[in-house]
């Protein structure tokens, strides 16, 4: 039998203990203008349902329960076509695309995709289609091109060949747009790259086709790596793969990259200073005060956490719930280079139990990420979600302010 | 046949209908999933979720768990978990995957049961169905396995009130009121969904006086008990005076004569076909058996009322999106499909006043109806978790006059 490990296969089933993120607004990226009509059984899309509600979305994501008797006598596909008929007499204005979402059945009927998106665009031309599997059960079989890349990748599948291409910079694999936050946007500005454009900031279906205009694309995290190899295939744009590192060093040498990648000499010392200076207050701040990260918190958490371990921090442990990112080589690094740093792979049972035979005492202990927060019912907590908001040198400002705060007691 | 919904989100699956009955039983609940299926129940159908923590685990299946058929890592990890955790009983809850590619749920909840000792049970609930097939499956599976004939019935009369969980009553507030005014009346709460049980409560069941089935998801349960011990049950939530002491009269009576002749249904005249020369003014849509007891207590309400004359009518019918049990329909009743349906009927009978989820009045929003919400926490999931929903006789008596009043502007 073999257990989770970051960045390897799990070969059988391990029991999971939930841990809700029920009070955090989930961002559902979309095409702007465009339908979303989920094709599932009715439990599968209930999520998507409550949160299209939640963030204003209703009645821009339709829902076609399957019954299992069309399931089971293929009938489902015919009623994909009924449907999408429905979509397009009934929301007004009519959508500009339609985004199909398949669950993880969807594995087992084989459902052809390409057959059915070509039925699609034949019985409704006006319209543009695309299919996205939402599957996490066949993350042992997709980890190099995993779900989530795909899903992210499919939504800029709409995007049409630019008739020019401008000065502009395009971002991906992000939620949340970070377009105006901190140095980056200024250091892409002064190097003459405009405007900065990303998925989260569009609002009609013209500005999605725009993201096709730029020269330049930075993926932000493993979600956009995919897409951006598309990017550079289909539009012939330039790209830097930059996940978020809270390593000063390391996001010198990527600014240093990156200048080198649209030609210009970036002059980051400005805020790299700033950035020493946040994290001389925040280690003096902890102290010896255990410090433990989780994988919520950050795609790479073991990046993260030989990051703080570095920074001079007391890092007791990484809880490698759920590594979304690859990350296999900072695990290993840590292992070798910080023993001392305990690595919780599993949420079963001991989600009840406790921790404590593997982590000791985690009364006084700052807390990175929800799952961490929650399964160790920390007292102080930095409120972090996959490293959203939080990139190159204002990333790890902002972290080192949420940890001072977490210091004194302040959720942060 | 396929549903489709425009509007409204898909409701609470079958799965988390056995999850909300199992939370408060000491149970180890493994629900045979990818992970989403776990996450819809915890974070969409399960508001305690956040404020206890339970032993109900995602299996975490992947495509060659589910292909290969094997099964063995899962036993594994269930006897770890239950060596370690000690519960009372295990379940086994299915979910879309299991039931396309056949998972024999129950064989597997025999196997585990065999090798660990402790009582398993599976169930093949699948994630096309809705919630209240789930809450019907668990409470029938609690007491067909573990109620326990006894020789005598209580002494103290008592009664079950089955299925309640916060599907259909967020935070018990139902519940908890209908208990208060039955121990008023010297009546006891045998189980009621809402507490802590262990397998000697559940087993009490079948010592109870009467069985209440608060929503269609008791029902079969209360049957149940009913054909093999012979408790009395009456379906509907009691929400008037009058049907709380016709409730605490029967639980009386099946305890002073050993249930033996007992038959009585309290919350019947909901289902009567009062008013249905007439039609409809109000339709009530969400669980049949709690909008029955609604529809009782609008026709009290309409009664006491129309001696000044101040109601028109009590036509009141029941749609549903969720089981209907014919014999609790009364004759213009009607299921409910798909959202369209409901828009359909609000636009032929634009003078109707329907009562439902608030999601319900935003899917009717360009219709002419007046619309009274009425939260249903298995349509809208936490949406509407603060909004205030009557929970004793008097707000119910105040909120059906305040429906009646509409009806004659």
């Amino acid at each position: 039998m073999v257990r989770a490990t970051a960045g390897r296969v799990r070969l059988v089933a391990e029991l999971a203990y939930h841990v809700s993120t029920g009070a955090r607004k989930k961002a559902m990226l979309r095409i702007p203008e465009s339908h979303s009509l989920y094709l599932c059984p009715n439990s599968c899309a209930r999520r998507y349902g409550i949160r299209a509600f939640k963030s204003g979305l209703a009645g821009k994501v339709s829902f076609l329960r399957f019954s299992q008797a069309d399931v089971a006598a293929g009938s489902y596909e015919q009623r994909i076509e009924e449907a999408i008929g429905r979509v397009l007499d009934l929301v007004k204005p009519t959508p500009r695309a339609i985004t199909l979402y398949v669950n993880c059945i969807d594995d087992f009927l084989g459902t052809d995709d390409v057959a059915l998106l070509d039925s699609l665009a034949r019985r409704f031309p006006s319209t543009k289609f695309v299919l996205s599997r939402v599957n996490p059960i066949a993350a042992d079989i997709k980890r190099n091109d995993s779900k989530a890349q795909g899903i992210h990748s499919r939504l800029y599948d709409l995007l049409d060949e630019p008739a020019t291409h401008d000065a502009g910079l395009t971002l991906l694999g992000c939620f949340e747009s970070i377009i105006g936050l901190g140095e980056f946007s200024d250091i892409a500005r002064d190097a003459g790259l405009h405007p900065l454009r990303d998925l989260p900031s569009c609002a009609t279906f013209s500005d999605y086709q725009d993201l096709a205009r730029s020269s330049y694309a930075v993926s932000l995290s493993f979600l956009g790596d995919a897409a951006l190899r598309r990017f550079e295939e289909r539009f012939g744009m330039r790209g830097l793969i930059w996940p978020a590192t809270y390593d000063l060093d390391e996001i010198e040498r990527m600014y240093e990259r990156f200048g080198a990648l649209v030609g210009k000499a970036i002059d980051c010392a400005p805020y790299r200073a700033r950035a020493e200076e946040s994290v001389r207050r925040a280690v003096d701040a902890v102290g010896a005060r255990p410090v433990i990260v989780d994988s919520s918190s950050s795609m790479r958490p073991f990046t993260l956490a030989c990051n703080l371990a570095d920074m001079g921090f007391n890092v007791a442990a990484v809880m490698a719930l759920h590594v979304k990112g690859e990350d296999a080589r900072a695990a290993k690094d840590l292992s070798a280079l910080h023993p001392e740093i305990v690595v919780v792979k599993r949420e079963g049972y001991e989600a009840l139990q406790g921790y404590a035979q593997a982590l000791g005492d985690t009364s006084e202990a700052i807390a990175i990420g929800v799952d961490a927060t929650t399964l160790l019912c920390a007292r102080r907590s930095v409120d972090m979600y996959h490293d959203e908001g939080h990139f190159g040198f204002q990333g790890v400002e902002l972290l080192m302010e949420k940890l001072t705060r977490a210091a004194v007691g302040e959720v942060a | 046949m396929s549903r489709f919904s425009l509007f409204l989100p898909p409701f609470a699956g079958d799965y988390s209908g056995v999850c909300s009955v199992l939370f408060d039983v000491d149970c180890l609940v493994v629900i045979l999933d990818a992970g989403c299926c776990t996450r819809n129940y915890a974070e969409y159908d399960e508001p305690r979720w956040e404020r206890k923590r339970k032993a109900t685990f995602s299996a975490q299946i992947r495509t060659m768990d589910a292909i290969m058929g094997d099964e063995e890592g899962i036993i594994a990890e269930v006897l770890e978990a239950a060596s370690a955790l000690e519960p009372s009983c295990i379940a086994v809850v299915g979910t879309p995957v299991p039931a396309i590619v056949g998972t024999d749920v129950a064989g597997l909840a025999a196997e585990i049961e065999e090798r660990s000792g402790i009582a398993t049970l599976g169930f093949p609930t699948n994630g096309f169905d809705t919630y209240e097939k789930g809450v019907s499956k668990a409470l029938s599976a609690l007491a067909k396995r573990f109620a326990a004939r006894v020789d005598s019935h209580a002494v103290q009369p008592c009664v079950n009130l089955l299925g309640s969980t916060p599907l259909d009553d967020a935070g018990f507030a139902q519940v908890a009121f209908v208990e208060r005014e039955l121990a008023a009346r010297g009546v006891a709460c045998a189980f009621s969904g809402a507490g802590r049980y262990g397998l000697a409560d559940i087993a009490q069941m079948a010592s109870a006086s009467a069985s209440v089935a608060v929503s269609w998801g008791g029902l079969a349960a209360a049957r149940h008990l009913e054909r093999a011990f012979g408790v009395p049950c009456v379906a509907g939530l009691p929400l008037t005076t009058r049907q709380l002491d016709a409730v605490a009269a029967l639980a009386k009576d099946a305890s002073a004569r050993g249930l033996s002749g007992v038959s009585a249904a309290p919350c019947e005249a909901g289902v009567s076909d009062q008013g249905a020369d007439e039609a409809p003014c109000v339709l009530l849509v969400g669980d049949q058996v709690m909008m029955n007891a609604v529809r009782a207590l609008l026709h009290e309400r309409a009664k006491a009322l129309s001696e000044d004359g101040s109601v028109r009518g009590a036509g009141v019918a029941v749609a549903s999106f969720f089981s209907m049990d014919r014999k609790l329909s009364a004759s213009r009743d009607f299921a409910l499909r798909e959202d369209g349906d409901l828009l359909e009927y609000a636009r032929r009978n634009p003078e109707v006043l329907i009562v439902g989820d608030p999601l319900l009045g935003e899917l009717l929003s360009a219709c002419e109806n007046d619309f009274a919400p009425l939260v249903h926490p298995a349509v809208s999931s936490t949406l509407w978790a603060d909004a205030a929903v009557p929970s004793d006789a008097a707000a119910w008596e105040a909120w059906a006059d305040g429906v009646l009043a509409r009806l004659t502007r």
